[in-house]
């Protein structure tokens, strides 16, 4: 078991196969080799951990990949945003939580995970417009109105896709 | 999904991590994208981005034919396989180059003539014309 202690000081025990799901601190527990003491975890809070160890122990035994092989399928696996049923109820959370989920996967190098994270907002972006991208995401639109004409004099040449 | 709470999410996250959000959305999403706001049109507009999507399309990234050929001399190459790679990377490649820089600036009297000094430079994409069109994919894919 390894022990976990979190940015507001909570504690995990984790079973050693489901925390190695984090490349991080699998290398962590490879260089220290076997220790009664606790990891800390500055950048990840105890609501965050809980959900990212959630995932760990789903997808407990699943073969990580290798940073070859990622290296390899990179271009393809980015073209397609499909989320296993699984993964898309787990991050069905309010957008905070998805923006540290994404930040704590990406800290811990959990490539499965910031995948999910970085698919689940890339398919809330698809289809959209820019007004309802705004609005989704809270964000003030800072151009004037002759810089919007010309970006979108600009984007002219992909309009008849 | 109902966000519960509004919030800029891509625009907290740090840059590289934006960019890599925004790798998994196709060109007419990407180019809605750069019309949210200024920083979106940053990251957006990103040379990284359009130089994936190209890849992922079997596009080369456009090179200048005008400029002199590094590898003339290297004897690998071979001149009509390359020249056709060329015409069909500026063919296909046709308006995806507003951004790009030119290489006019080059000083080809120190080109460096290793592949691994050029690897280390990096400028890989002087590399394209004698490497398989295979290796080239995986070479390119590595950097992202």
């Amino acid at each position: 078991m390894v022990h976990l202690v979190t940015s507001d000081n909570v504690e995990f025990v984790v079973d050693k196969e489901v925390v190695e799901r984090s490349v991080l601190i699998k290398n962590m527990l490879e260089d220290v080799g076997e220790t009664d003491q606790s990891i800390p975890l500055a950048n990840v809070s105890s609501a965050v951990l809980r959900k990212v160890i959630e995932y760990c122990e789903h997808h407990r035994g699943e073969p990580l990949p290798s940073a070859d092989a990622d290296q390899n399928q990179d271009e393809t696996r980015k073209r397609t945003t499909d989320i296993s049923e699984w993964d898309q109820k787990f991050i069905t959370v309010d957008q905070e939580m998805l923006f540290e989920i994404i930040l704590a996967a990406n800290y811990l190098d959990i490539k499965s995970l910031l995948d999910v994270g970085c698919k689940t907002v890339a398919n809330m972006i698809k289809g959209k417009t820019p007004d309802e991208i705004r609005r989704l995401f809270n964000i003030v639109n800072d151009f004037t109105p002759e810089e919007e004409a010309q970006i979108k004099k600009e984007n002219e040449w992909a309009e008849d896709r | 999904m109902t966000p519960l709470l509004q919030f800029n999410v891509i625009g907290a996250l740090p840059t590289e991590l934006s960019l890599f959000m925004f790798m998994y959305l196709p060109a007419a999403s990407l180019l809605t994208c750069s019309l949210v706001s200024k920083h979106w049109h940053t990251l957006t507009t990103d040379q990284v981005l359009w130089r994936c999507l190209c890849y992922a399309h079997g596009w080369e990234w456009r090179m200048d034919v005008a400029v002199p050929t590094p590898w003339d001399g290297l004897g690998d190459a071979d001149p009509t396989d390359t020249d056709a790679v060329i015409r069909e990377a500026r063919d296909e490649g046709e308006g995806m180059d507003d951004e790009e820089e030119e290489d006019d600036s080059v000083d080809w009297v120190f080109m460096p003539m290793n592949i691994d000094d050029i690897e280390a430079q990096g400028l890989p994409h002087l590399l394209i014309p004698i490497t398989s069109a295979a290796e080239r994919t995986s070479r390119f894919s590595s950097l992202w």
